[in-house]
């Protein structure tokens, strides 16, 4: 590793610890079921786990191929949202429902835990009634590069119940977190994050909306 | 490995017309962005044209690590401002869905439109439309006006370029926008593409970028994002952005303060970014690819309305205590320069002379269209501003022609008021400061006044790389410490990326190409360095004094011994300030020679 020798005022020593990555690579990722989340407002819209997901899936780095989508929306103050799919609970699952192939092509698979869409017997770009039936359009395609739609299967690749999300790892910002759901026996309520990144960012435009002074609790009023 | 393609979407707004051309083998001799354009410049601009005519060039342009080392989008041009070889930058995602759209060379713009027009991209989707209900519209509404309606049409979210009415008006130092407050701000670019009736470009890339080594750019790439280089760096630069340089530099005087003629004064402890912070930051936005990101935003609510923008070195530094103002009443008048669509920096010289010029009595409250230019007064500001980019009235139609065609209408007892370097506002980085840290390649009196573009930083041999890569230098700071200086960072990133095997020689030798031949389009056009690199007569008369009692001021001798020491040392420029003859030729730049030998323009 080279260090220094910038010139321009960079970090000129080597890390405290001597560690290889900044940390978030140790965290302990949940056993049972769980879903990538997003703190909404770290995400700075920089688009590094769009480029992890589409090398872990695709082997290239494009940002219309990866699973977790990410725009930046001008509000007018510019904003990066992210969403990704949040496996819904088997009640709220509409995709699942949708699919007009009998088993759904599309489906939570129990024994590894994430979603999966059957390359073999999904209809393809002619159907998508998944995608529409998802409010929050989580499910991705694109026609040239993809023959089938594609969801966020926590980056098991091969369905072997190896969940790696590499968008995790590589968040800057750790925007990005796997979510646990079973180890608090919480009721597992996934779809409260199913929200499409209009909606989220209609949400987060509200923070912008004029305050009358007077509606606000201060020490010292500025007149 | 095989080599990438590199291609450039040449647009003819005279003719209507669009072709895709493969540029590959200049690409390997200049790189992109700005190398790439001062050929296009060389090629196609003939001598003595009108920058504001339609012989004119745009080059909105892409380097092959735009997106992975930052993301900047490069305008190159010739300056309406000075005549001479222009660029600006610009960040967001602008740049990274061109390199999506397999434009890796940008897209140049020629020729100028019957009517106002915007240039539609999506893909290989290239499209002349109407603007006719645009034209005239603010920055904001036209750039939520133009995104909502191509949303409706694609489905799609689109990444846009545009320009205000100080561009429409050709104000000779308007700027182009991209996400409302992110703008190419030098040397009129927004004028360059207001004379074509061009308000706006519009692009959106769906196919990823090309690379020919996906594997290990990933590799490099995820090095970079999970570096604990990259983590101090973020805790930084994305809480602050680039607020907090502003005070450091006001209190040592290296900014101005009072059009220039204070070192330091009380006024300066009104730009306070942790008040600022605490009062009105929002949330951090980045770049694509940048896991340091900058971008810091505000939002402020007050009975009068709300604001929004985003305070930086740029807009902010020497335009807040140069007009005697804080940063509270720049938060007022930043989204106007952006809605206007001006330079924030010219701006703050041009301000700051119009306050001088007003309280000394040679311009008079007539002149301004009735505005009581006070010192510090914010509502002032912000009404001559919308006149300026309208060109309302005899004082501000003056001043927004620039300082040295203001000269004549305003008399010469101007002159001496003006803090100016070749006709550019120079109130960042006083010239006068001699600390070592202005006294290097990029910025200070000796970078301002040896730059052949302007008063500006990014004129050194530096940016002959950083802005043909492209590479953001605010991003690039993990990326020297974990790859070595720039020269090695990009021979790192460019043999996995275009499919070559350079060596870091090579890449320094493409620096220094780029840096000459950048200097040889100002030379050709009129550019001179015996006749215009000086500074103005105050930086040699006017002493500055900083917050803790050092002086400041040039003697003329000293600057003439240090300009010959910076031309040959720091510039690899003969003592005349001129590209030596051998270096020329040794570069592949031999072609230049016959254009300047008459010019006595090469050393």
């Amino acid at each position: 590793m080279t260090t220094g020798a910038s010139g321009h005022g960079g970090h000129e020593g080597p890390p405290a610890s001597g560690m290889k990555g900044w940390g978030k690579e140790n965290f302990v990722f949940p056993r049972g079921i769980a879903c990538i989340e997003c703190d909404e407002m770290k995400c700075v819209g920089c688009g590094i786990c769009q480029m992890a997901c589409s090398m872990q899936h695709f082997g290239v780095i494009n940002k219309d191929l990866s699973r977790i989508q990410v725009r930046k929306y001008g509000l007018p103050v510019s904003k990066g949202i992210q969403m990704t799919c949040s496996q819904c609970q088997d009640e709220e699952r509409e995709c699942e429902k949708a699919c007009p192939v009998s088993p759904p092509a599309i489906y939570f698979d129990k024994k590894t835990l994430h979603m999966v869409i059957d390359k073999d017997r999904c209809l393809g770009e002619n159907c998508l009634q998944c995608r529409e039936a998802c409010s929050a359009k989580a499910i991705r395609n694109h026609p040239e590069l993809s023959p089938v739609p594609f969801v966020c299967d926590l980056c098991d690749t091969q369905n072997t119940g190896q969940r790696q999300p590499q968008c995790i790892n590589v968040c800057p910002t750790g925007a990005l977190y796997f979510k646990d759901f079973e180890s608090r026996n919480w009721y597992p309520i996934r779809d409260l994050f199913r929200k499409s990144l209009d909606e989220k960012a209609q949400l987060i435009a509200r923070r912008l909306h004029p305050l009358v002074p007077d509606n606000m609790w201060q020490p010292k009023r500025e007149k | 490995m095989e080599e990438i393609k590199f291609s450039l979407l040449d647009v003819d707004l005279t003719n209507g017309t669009h072709r895709v051309v493969d540029v590959t083998e200049d690409v390997k001799k200049y790189l992109g962005a700005r190398g790439l354009a001062n050929k296009l410049i060389w090629d196609s601009v003939p001598v003595g044209a009108d920058p504001l005519g339609p012989q004119n060039i745009l080059h909105v342009g892409v380097g092959p690590a735009t997106g992975l080392i930052g993301t900047k989008t490069i305008l190159s041009f010739m300056s309406p401002l000075t005549g001479w070889a222009g660029r600006s930058a610009l960040s967001g995602d602008v740049g990274d869905v061109k390199i999506r759209a397999h434009y890796n060379a940008g897209i140049v713009i020629r020729g100028k439109a019957a009517k106002p027009v915007y240039l539609y991209v999506y893909d290989n989707k290239v499209e002349i439309r109407d603007a006719g209900d645009l034209w005239g519209k603010w920055k904001q509404k036209t750039e939520v006006t133009l995104q909502d309606r191509l949303r409706q049409e694609t489905g799609e979210q689109f990444s846009i370029l545009c320009i205000g009415p100080a561009g429409e008006n050709l104000v000779r130092y308007a700027n182009v926008t991209t996400e409302f407050f992110h703008s190419a701000s030098k040397w009129g670019c927004g004028a360059v593409m207001g004379s074509k009736n061009l308000k706006a470009i519009a692009v959106r890339g769906t196919k990823g970028p090309v690379y020919a080594d996906h594997q290990k750019v990933w590799e490099l790439f995820r090095n970079y994002a999970t570096s604990p280089f990259t983590a101090t760096h973020r805790i930084n630069f994305s809480r602050w952005g680039a607020s907090t340089s502003m005070i450091g530099m006001l209190r040592y005087a290296a900014e101005g303060v009072k059009n220039s003629h204070l070192g330091y004064h009380e006024v300066v402890e009104k730009s306070d970014p942790h008040a600022h912070e605490l009062k009105y930051h929002v949330w951090t936005a980045g770049c694509p690819g940048c896991a340091g990101p900058c971008k810091v935003p505000y939002f402020k609510n007050t009975p009068k309305g709300t604001y929004g923008g985003e305070l930086r070195h740029d807009n902010t530094g020497g335009f807040n205590a140069n007009i005697m103002c804080g940063l509270e009443e720049m938060t007022d008048i930043a989204p106007l320069t952006d809605e206007l669509g001006m330079d924030g920096e010219e701006l703050g010289g041009i301000i700051a002379w119009a306050m001088d010029l007003y309280e000394h009595g040679i311009i008079s409250k007539k002149d301004l269209g009735g505005i009581d230019l006070k010192w510090g007064d914010a509502e002032a500001t912000c009404e001559l501003m919308k006149k300026i980019a309208y060109k309302e009235g005899k004082a501000p139609a003056a001043l927004a022609e620039g300082f040295r065609r203001a000269y004549s209408v305003f008399g010469k007892e101007s002159i001496p008021l003006a803090m100016e370097v070749h006709g550019c506002a120079a109130p960042t980085y006083d010239v006068r400061n001699q600390s070592p840290q202005y006294m290097g390649d990029e910025v200070g009196g000796l970078a301002y006044s040896t730059s052949h573009n302007g008063s500006r930083m990014g004129a050194g041999i530096a940016s002959g790389l950083l802005e043909s890569l492209t590479l953001c230098i605010f991003a690039s700071f993990p990326f020297f410490a974990l790859y070595g200086p720039p020269f090695e960072v990009a021979r790192t990133f460019l043999n996995p990326v275009c499919g070559w095997n350079i060596t870091g020689k090579d890449v320094q030798d493409i620096s220094l190409r780029n840096y000459y031949f950048n200097r040889c389009v100002s030379l050709r056009s009129g550019y001179y360095p015996a006749k215009d690199d000086y500074l103005p007569s105050r930086a040699f008369d006017e002493p500055i004094i900083d917050k803790y009692g050092t002086s400041w001021v040039w003697g003329r001798e000293k600057f003439e011994q240090e300009k010959k020491r910076h031309y040959v040392n720091v510039l690899q420029l003969t003592e005349a300030g001129l590209p030596p003859r051998a270096g020329l030729e040794r570069l592949g730049l031999g072609f230049v020679i016959p254009a300047l030998e008459p010019l006595k323009a090469v050393g």
